[in-house]
């Protein structure tokens, strides 16, 4: 019996047990309050420097890209067409709406007042943050005109549907936050600070604004006489004059200014950073490499014929119109601007790609790797040139995507052909003439017996703006500045119908084709021929005036009826000018 | 997991209380015999057989008897008596001692009658009652199916019936008795049906369930479980967009499921909710049926994820009294494409290129000149030609075994299995291998408790070449597929040192390249591999308590545990081959004639990877879910009531940690050791994550007289998703059904059932299944975001997570369904009849089309959007055996379409062409083809109205398209082709009508089931992975199989347009009617035939059963669509597969 009352006991204790672990179970309500492991606490966020500075961090990327590969498809620079109706308002190109990043810029600028940082460590943020802003205000006035001005966070009940500002409105918004950065930043950042914005970043980016400010694409009425140039010439003296005090100049070597072992040096205002092993490549150098030597694609930044052929001489003349060097078609590459050397790779160049020393880049049929080959039946996108500039030619292949080259967003260059653009419209020739003659001779080109570097005696205000347009064009090469500069000068005619052609190299009767496996053969040994550039797509450009000012997306109308489109397309009323 | 170990020791704790007999306990005095009886069947169960005369005069007798066991009770209750007892199979049958044994007074002769039941393939059925008619006797037939019965009446009827079986009547006769029991053709009455948290008699349901034995599948090879169930469940369509080794298919339940996200339905396998994987790796042997939830009437008890239905899958156990049975089943299986892979030659590709070439200069008003390739070239490749797939393509071989072990004795059953699985692909180099057990074991701890642990596990394997392109869970590897069906076939991929062609083995050969930027054979043998090495072990434990004071209540808990890992590594090669070096012919501007080998300047390709590298990514997760039941089931009368009270509770947490180490030393180790130590050469990352819900779960059946039946059920379900205070959602359902053919004035007599039933319920979808709605959407969060460089420093930056929503919530869907369900002429014609309307809202949806941009942020989803789903399913069964054949036919058909109702879009849409409200979600959009332009004269018409396409001048042998539009989408043509002239081609681009037809017969030893599976209403767009819309591209990898009947001045009549480049719409490149056509199909999905091997053969060597089985899976297709198989993705996918098994199936 004893043992039947155990069993009975323990029985109990288990229904006891049982009834316990169920109580257990419903008493459980505080499981659906799971932590989130994945995020970090916006509280926090606003109370420590780091995480604040890492606010800002992550906004860097947003606002600065890096090297604007194939934006010269867009003009008479490289291999690529604008087709006709490339542009709509519903096509995405040509649409700048960077209103996530703005956003997230002004809850820094509304919340890091509320958090317990010192003003030392909050100026600093807050002037790099007004500058991001003023910087995407900008890239977006020159591409819509004016555009709704968002200065905070807005919250979801706000009202949304928010009205265009004008174009002076965003100017003068523009100027304010660059004018706020410029008190909150120190003059330079350097060494464990490189890449961050600073006081001579401010300096430079007022100057490129005030010279689109003035520019005729603003005022397609008075172009070059309007009141804009006094305030774009002030801007860039300013910052010419300030930034040279600050130390910044010219790089003595047009090359080396993108060397990597030569960072960060004395042209660089602002740049962004390329560093292995974690971000590479900025420059795009296994699109731009050929084939052969890089993988997966290539056609990256071709230069077409047109761009090649605009190189002056070596004596800063163009070409045909040299004293001392004469030029044909079939001796093209000899005695050019030393720039095109520095940035252009064409048939029977050196380029010691992947370290290989000695190695020469061919693009003609029979020679050069068959993925290389530039030539009628062949592999498309190739122009029978690849782009230099800003590649690093001792990365072998399979490290191809370790490129460190910077982005310099803003180079001392910029600056002075800046203020040489605005000094010439302000009737100041001779202060033009002076950055020419530095731009040229740091280029290498030969001073000429006279001292002109080419650019000859007593140029006119035509002649100089011409001269100025010309050689942004050739020292700007794969920076991305020249459709831009069109639009800015009011020149989309130059590029509008144009056919683009690439140089076909043939190898000359009795020359062995194998030669160049040793790399023997040179330019000489190949006779060219310009042919037209046959890609997918459109085979002619077509850039019409009201390229000058590009739609807003239909998309965003439909949403919001507020916003008013562009005068010229789908008959939009809004004037994107300063007029 | 505090309550898992309290779990585990409450569960140790009941299982050493009692031992395993049955035990009584029975104090009274004066008690009669009978008495006793009575409370031994009610506290046992067990069934006792006596005969009341034999009692009569057995005296009464004081019992008192403490929790003793059955046999102490019997022993000591019988001692003094003229009785002795045997128990069988929870019987216990009361004998005369034979010793004392008074004789009878009968007034006809007795007889003993022994003999054994078995079923139709003379198989003994354990457990068949035996009652000799007219009396109280009777017997129970053993674990050999033999049975004894003294003492009856010479021309006594014994009535032999059990589950499931024809009752039989048959005379009693002297001598061993071999009677042979047949199968009811369609015992509704007996058909149990999975249902949410438990199971219900085939007639008592009250909603839409679709089932599958798993016998039906068994002898199907398949890696995956999902592949097997294309037309077998009736309102489900089973999408297989590949056949390559290891994928599975995707499950859309009554057409489009939820309004965002996944379409799978919730996967609950013996009450647990699991995974996918879960569900595609379990053997077909492990599992008893799997039914499918459709109606929100059956689903609503799963609450907040069931809006896409529920698949609920039971696996098998032992049985009672059951001697260990094995079973061992082996098959092979090969597969090969079912529509060959598009061949073509070396020939072909040089027309294409020369086409191209000169179409090219024609468009750019260039003079023609020399072509690329000249009549050297076609001389040359004449008999030439370099066939990839010859390299690196078989015909892939699959195996598969299992073992599995039941039975169980009078307190314990079990069932256990383990399995084994081993393919490869049809690529070589790729392998896929499974391991997987069951272990389940019940015991009745006593009379009112029964503990179970049911313990699972898998391992799972998959290795491949590597291919960076396809996705690590790629099942299809459909990126490289698409880069090498259509390699070129022009150049060697092995050659000597002075270029001659030869093949990867010879040890002269290098690896070579003449076009693209790697080696393709080289991909395949020799860039290192990856490997996803899954483990997962899942136990479960069952704890079932009658609560001993009140009839029909009982309480159980059940508590899961799951750990899973995976693990996949990466051993990452670089592609590297040497340039084949070529002379020209003299004629062609292209060379391609071989003269050596360039080893100065390897062509590597780095698969994008800077290093050549090991990878490693590890998964833990780990979760566990804990219910309590309170159940509780009894009849009053005619009234039959059951209920459930439910609590469930789940939590889960998960960490991934990758890692990898770059710049081996040598090429050849696959170790981390093998890695450099320089820090940036290596690499780490890792995340967690967590999750929990909870909820309370009711249920109410009741029954009148098994006429009317009505059901209510609810989920109260929280989620931590969502806001504290919006975490809990309340999901009703009822439904009723109404047994008309129960109902006394019914006497139709060919009707043996006739059942309508209806049902209302509402069920949510918190996007947990598929990840498509992220936790913590309702506060503000800041993540992790892009880093950037300052200095030398790569400095972490934070970003802002979306805006947050605070009032998200799940979508929610409420269906209504009426049925029918019909049995007819005995049972031999069975069907069901559904009708539903679903109306899915509170869509997620992130409303980018009608808040301006210049807002800013990255907005939440949010409740917004509404669509309803339409549709029948009927589905239709006979049954019929005549004296020597039994056969069955069946057919199943479901249609559903769906339609926005509301929408997010910008109100300038609405009522217009562009408006998705009042559509369904998957519609062809693209021109309208007017074919292709073969004559001159059009094209210089519509070139003088200045007609033009996408900015370019009509060309002859391209497409023309139809000018509806002007600018903006106006109505009005405007003589161009641009964006503007598209429009919506079709509304059916998913099939609207699955069906499946089976059919199966018996003859003897043989067996045959036919299975066609097929869709309708379903209009298919030839498209690539790179113009998934639909349209075919013409460059960089070009389709020569296809565009070798492309238009040329040679081929006048070619069925495509002319061969330019890539890019053009007017060419294919852009979706058009010219790609469609119907792509509805019928598909002879499987033949099966199996032979049982007679049994004198096999019994001798102690086999009781051995059965032979041929499968053909994909064996013919009927189809409109030729482009290629009808359920391939796109051309150029992975294709599908046809496959062939032979197995065996051995019962001992």
């Amino acid at each position: 019996m004893l043992f039947f009352n155990t069993l009975k006991m323990k029985k109990r204790s288990c229904t006891v047990c049982f009834l316990i672990f169920i109580i257990s179970l419903l008493g459980c309500n505080k499981v659906l309050d799971v932590k989130n492991v994945s995020a970090f606490d916006p509280a926090k966020v606003w109370n420590d420097p780091e995480l604040a500075l890492g606010y800002l961090t992550n906004l860097y990327p947003k606002v600065f890209g890096g090297w604007p590969v194939n934006n010269g498809s867009n003009a008479d620079e490289l291999f690529g067409n604008l087709g006709i109706d490339a542009v709509t308002t519903s096509s995405d190109s040509f649409k700048m709406w960077p209103y996530v990043t703005i956003r997230n810029i002004n809850i820094l600028l509304s919340e890091i007042d509320k958090g317990g940082l010192s003003t030392s460590i909050k100026d600093p943020i807050k002037g790099q943050a007004y500058f991001m802003r003023a910087f995407l205000y900008f890239n977006t006035v020159i591409y819509h005109g004016g555009v709704p001005i968002i200065d905070k966070p807005q919250e979801i009940n706000d009202d949304l549907m928010v009205r265009r500002n004008s174009t002076k409105e965003c100017f003068d918004f523009i100027e304010s936050d660059l004018q706020k950065a410029g008190t909150l930043l120190p003059d330079k950042y350097t060494g464990g600070n490189r890449g961050k914005i600073d006081k001579a970043t401010v300096i430079a980016l007022l100057g490129r604004v005030s010279l689109y400010k003035a520019s005729p694409q603003f005022h397609p009425s008075n172009p070059y006489g309007n009141n804009d140039w006094t305030k774009a010439y002030e801007a860039n003296k300013q910052a010419k004059d300030q930034l040279a005090a600050l130390g910044y100049d010219l790089n003595p070597d047009y090359g080396g200014i993108w060397s990597k072992t030569n960072k960060g040096n004395k042209e660089v205002i602002f740049s962004v950073i390329y560093k292995k092993p974690n971000k590479t490549n900025g420059r795009q150098e296994d699109n731009c490499r050929p084939l052969s030597e890089s993988k997966n694609s290539t056609g990256g930044d071709q230069p077409i014929w047109e761009m090649v052929e605009a190189y002056p001489m070596k004596d800063g003349f163009q070409p045909g119109s040299s004293p001392t060097y004469s030029y044909n078609l079939q001796t093209y590459w000899k005695n050019r601007d030393p720039r095109f050397y520095a940035s252009i790779v064409y048939n029977g160049a050196p380029y010691e790609l992947s370290g290989k020393a000695g190695r020469k880049q061919y693009t003609a049929a029979g020679v050069a790797h068959q993925d290389d080959i530039f030539g009628p039946g062949q592999n498309y996108s190739r122009t029978g040139f690849y782009p230099l500039k800003g590649m690093d030619p001792t990365l072998s292949q399979t490290e191809v995507t370790n490129n460190e080259t910077d982005w310099i967003e803003l180079r001392y260059a910029e600056v002075l052909l800046n203020f040489a653009e605005a000094a010439n419209e302000m009737g100041k020739t001779n202060e033009a003439f002076d950055i020419l003659v530095r731009i040229r001779k740091r280029a290498g080109i030969d001073p000429g017996a006279n001292n002109l570097y080419g650019l000859g005696t007593n140029l006119g205000k035509d002649e100089m703006r011409k001269a100025i347009y010309r050689e942004r064009r050739i020292e700007f090469i794969f920076e991305g500045k020249r459709f831009n500069d069109l639009r800015r000068t009011r020149n989309l005619n130059e590029i509008d119908g144009m056919s683009k052609n690439g140089l076909l190299a043939t190898l000359k009767e009795g020359k062995n084709p194998e030669d160049g496996e040793v790399y023997l053969l040179k330019p000489e040994d190949f006779t060219y021929t310009v042919l037209p550039l046959l890609g997918n797509g459109a085979n002619m450009m077509s850039t019409p005036n009201t390229y000058y000012f590009f739609p807003i997306h239909k998309a965003e109308i439909d949403k919001n009826p507020n916003l008013i489109q562009n005068i010229g397309w789908d008959g939009g009323t809004f004037n994107p000018t300063l007029e | 997991m505090k309550l898992i170990v309290i779990l585990l020791i409450a569960g140790m704790l009941l299982v050493s209380a009692a031992s395993f007999a049955q035990r009584v306990t029975y104090i009274k005095k004066n008690t009669s015999l009978s008495e006793l009886f009575d409370e031994i069947n009610k506290q046992t169960g067990y069934g006792i057989i006596w005969s009341e005369k034999k009692l009569k005069n057995i005296t009464n007798f004081d019992a008192d008897f403490h929790n003793a066991s059955l046999e102490t009770v019997l022993d000591i209750s019988l001692k003094n008596q003229p009785l002795t007892y045997t128990i069988q199979d929870k019987t216990i049958v009361i004998r005369e001692q034979k010793a004392i044994s008074i004789i009878p007074v009968y007034s006809t002769s007795v007889m003993d009658v022994t003999g054994s039941i078995q079923d139709e393939k003379g198989k003994p059925l354990v457990g068949a009652t035996i009652k000799v008619k007219g009396t109280s006797k009777g017997a129970i037939s053993d674990v050999t199916g033999s049975f004894l019965i003294k003492g009856i009446d010479e021309d006594a009827e014994l009535v032999i019936s059990f589950l499931g079986y024809t009752t039989k009547h048959i005379k009693a006769t002297t001598g061993n008795m071999m009677i042979s029991m047949s199968v009811k053709q369609n015992d509704l009455e007996a058909v149990v049906v999975s249902v949410g948290y438990g199971s219900l008699k085939k007639t008592s349901i009250t909603g839409a369930v679709s089932t599958i034995k798993a016998k039906d599948i068994q002898l199907t090879p398949a890696s995956n479980l999902s592949n097997l169930l294309a037309g077998r469940l009736s309102g489900a369509q089973i999408i297989n967009n590949s056949g390559f080794v290891g994928a599975n298919s995707d499950i859309l339940v009554r057409g489009v499921g939820s309004g965002t996200g996944g379409t799978y339905p919730l996967v609950v396998i013996d009450n647990v909710v699991a995974s996918r994987v879960d569900f595609d790796v379990l053997d077909p042997n492990e599992v008893e049926s799997i039914a499918l939830l459709k109606d929100a009437g059956t689903a609503a008890i799963y609450g907040s994820r069931a809006a896409n239905g529920v698949l609920l899958v039971k696996t098998r156990s032992g049985e009672i009294n059951q001697k260990a049975e094995f079973t061992f089943k082996a098959y092979v299986s090969t597969d090969r494409t079912t529509k060959p892979i598009p061949a073509y030659t070396a020939i072909d590709e040089l027309i294409y290129k020369n086409n191209q070439y000169k179409h090219k200069q024609e468009m750019a008003g260039q003079p023609i000149g020399t072509l690329p390739y000249g009549k050297a070239a076609f001389d040359y490749y004449k008999d030439r030609s370099y066939e990839l797939m010859d390299d690196i393509w078989q015909n892939p071989i699959a195996h598969q075994y299992s073992l599995t072990v039941s039975g169980g004795s009078e307190d314990v059953k079990y069932f256990m299995l383990a399995g084994f699985n081993e393919a490869n692909g049809s690529f070589k180099n790729t392998d896929y291998n499974r391991y997987n057990f069951r272990s389940k074991v019940e015991a009745n701890v006593s009379k009112d408790l029964k503990i179970g642990v049911n313990l699972s596990g898998y391992r799972r394997a998959l290795d491949r070449f590597y291919w960076p392109y396809d996705g690590e869970e790629s099942q299809t590897v459909q990126d490289f597929y698409r880069t090498s069906f259509n390699w070129s076939r022009l150049y060697p991929f092995y050659t000597k040192l002075d270029g001659t062609p030869t093949d990867k083995l010879d040890p002269e050969g290098f690896p070579a390249i003449g076009s693209g930027g790697w080696n393709p054979v080289e991909t395949i043998y020799n860039t290192g591999y990856r490997k996803i090495i899954y483990n997962t072990l899942n136990g479960i434990l069952n704890i079932d308590l009658k609560i001993p004071f009140v009839s029909g209540l009982s309480t159980n808990v059940m508590g899961n545990y799951s750990i899973n890992t995976r693990n996949s590594k990466s051993f990452i090669k670089f592609n590297k081959s040497y340039p084949i070096k070529f002379k020209s012919d003299g004629v062609s501007t292209r060379s391609y004639l071989p003269i050596g080998l360039d080893l100065a300047n390897p062509n590597i390709h780095n698969l994008s990877t800077d290093l050549e590298t090991i990878g490693e990514n590890v998964n833990f997760v780990n979760s566990y879910q804990l219910n309590w039941f309170l159940n509780y089931n009894r009849s009053f009368g005619k009234n039959d009531i059951s209920a459930n009270l439910i609590y469930e509770q789940s939590e889960g947490n998960s960490k991934i940690l990758t890692g990898s180490g770059g710049r081996l030393l040598s090429s050849n180790i696959d170790q981390i050791f093998n890695a450099s130590q320089d820090a940036s050469d290596r690499y780490f990352n890792g995340s967690e994550g967590a999750n929990a819900r909870l909820g309370w779960i009711g249920r109410i059946h009741y029954e009148y007289d098994s006429k009317y039946i009505a059901e209510f059920s609810f989920r109260e379900d929280g989620s931590y998703i969502f806001e504290p205070g919006k975490r809990f959602g309340f999901f009703p359902s009822a439904s009723a059904a109404w047994r008309i053919s129960k109902e006394s004035f019914f006497n139709i007599d060919f009707i043996d059932e006739l059942k309508i039933r209806g049902s209302y319920g509402s069920t949510g979808n918190d996007g947990t299944t598929d990840g498509s709605i992220p936790a913590y959407q309702w506060k503000n969060n800041y993540y992790q975001g892009a880093s950037y460089v300052f200095g030398d420093d790569y400095r972490l930056g934070i970003a802002p997570g979306t805006f947050p929503n605070p009032d998200i919530t799940w979508e929610k869907a409420s269906s209504y369904d009426v049925g029918l369900d019909f049995g007819l002429f005995n049972g031999k014609l069975n069907g069901e009849l559904d009708y539903f309307k679903r109306r899915i809202s509170d869509i997620f949806q992130t409303k980018v089309e009608t808040l301006p941009g210049t807002f800013g942020a990255v907005l939440p989803q949010v409740n917004y959007a509404k669509k309803d789903v339409n549709g029948f399913e009927f589905s239709l069964q006979y049954r019929n055996k005549t004296r020597e054949i039994s056969y069955s036919m069946g057919a199943n058909i479901g249609y559903a379409k769906d339609k926005w109702v509301a929408y997010d879009e910008p109100a300038g849409l609405k009522g217009t062409w562009r408006s998705r409200i009042g559509q369904p979600t998957n519609r062809l959009k693209g021109y309208i083809s007017e074919g292709i332009i073969r004559d001159q004269n059009v094209v210089d018409e519509l070139k003088a109205k200045g007609f033009k396409q996408f900015g370019r001048d009509p060309m002859i042998g391209a497409l023309l398209f139809k000018d509806i539009r002007g600018a903006n989408y106006v109505e009005v043509p405007d003589g161009k082709i641009d964006v503007n002239d598209e429009t919506y081609l079709s509304t059916n681009q998913i099939p609207r009508i699955n069906y499946g037809i089976n059919l199966s017969a018996e003859w003897k030893a043989i067996k045959v089931d036919i299975l066609l599976q097929g869709v309708s209403t379903y209009d298919k767009i030839v498209s690539t992975l790179n113009t998934v819309n639909g349209g075919v591209f013409q460059f960089d990898r070009p389709y020569f199989g296809l565009w070798a009947d492309a238009w040329s001045t040679e081929n006048p009549n070619g069925k495509y347009p002319k061969i330019v480049d890539w890019g053009f719409e007017e060419l294919g490149f852009a979706p058009s009617s010219f790609w469609i056509s119907n792509g509805a199909y019928l598909r002879l999905k499987n033949v099966n035939i199996s032979y049982n091997l007679p049994s004198k053969w096999i019994n001798k060597i102690g086999i009781k059963q051995a059965q032979i089985f041929f499968t053909g899976t994909n064996l013919l297709t009927f189809s409109a669509f030729k482009a290629y198989d009808p359920e391939q993705l796109a051309l150029d996918s992975y294709p599908i597969m046809e496959t062939f098994t032979g197995g065996l199936n051995v019962v001992f």
